[in-house]
């Protein structure tokens, strides 16, 4: 990763923008949506870390260090995933993020019940996480 | 049953990289940009955008969904991060779209 901000710095101007956005680790919100109204179900658990964020922070602060970028801005807000059902939110978070998160059982039961106690209701889960911008300017 | 979810339909992503990325009549190098789901919002105000990703079918994806009007705009290439194939200080701000 560290070659890749070479890269980046080797074709930007000087004086030009890095800009990197990547979520920042943290744990994510899921809400079920039951005709517009959001009820808090539990958390994807991303405690266990993704392994590429690590290497994605190590690297920025490699390059950090070797003068070739100054750091100008960091950020964070809120992301949201949204999907038309619990079945589909559960099977894309269990195959696309399960390599690096968890939900724990009865977050799912939870979810179930809230849908279940309001039935017709026109059902929707969203996910919320933090999306991290950084912003660098090339030496 | 489609899996994939809907992402930002609020566009806060979008408002914040206006904000603090230098996009507007910008030469703009993209590395990640995958299906062109960020490069779309804001490539028109950019002088030019150089999409790449490593992934050919996400890639073909975004050939096939660019907006005609960004067709002179933006050019679709695979490509790593590691080995940009481009000139020495050809861009003024490079996007690491969730890619790093």
């Amino acid at each position: 990763m560290v070659d890749a901000l070479r890269a980046c710095r080797r074709v930007l101007r000087p004086g030009g923008q890095l800009v990197d956005m990547r979520p920042p680790g943290t744990n994510r919100e899921i809400e079920v949506i039951l005709d517009e109204e959001s009820v808090h179900a539990g958390i994807v658990d991303v405690s266990r870390g993704n392994p590429d964020d690590r290497a994605a922070a190590a690297a920025v602060q490699n390059i950090l260090a070797e003068g070739g970028f100054i750091r100008e801005t960091v950020r964070v807000f809120i992301y949201s995933y949204y999907w038309d059902s619990l079945a589909a939110a559960r099977r894309h978070i269990e195959e696309i993020w399960g390599d690096f998160t968890d939900v724990r059982p009865e977050v799912w039961t939870r979810a179930e019940a809230l849908i279940a106690a309001r039935p017709g209701a026109t059902v929707r889960v969203a996910v919320r996480g933090l999306i991290q911008v950084g912003t660098f300017r090339r030496v | 049953m489609n899996h994939e979810p809907v992402r930002d339909p609020e566009g806060i992503e979008t408002s914040h990289l206006f904000e603090l990325a230098e996009v507007r009549q910008a030469r703009v190098l993209e590395i990640g940009s995958g299906d062109g789901r960020l490069t779309w919002r804001y490539a028109a105000a950019a002088a030019g955008v150089a999409a790449i990703d490593v992934d050919r079918e996400r890639l073909a994806q975004a050939r096939h969904s660019r907006p005609a009007e960004l067709a002179p705009v933006v050019s679709i290439l695979q490509a790593a991060s590691e080995a940009l194939p481009f000139r020495d200080q050809s861009f003024d701000t490079v996007l690491l779209a969730w890619s790093l």
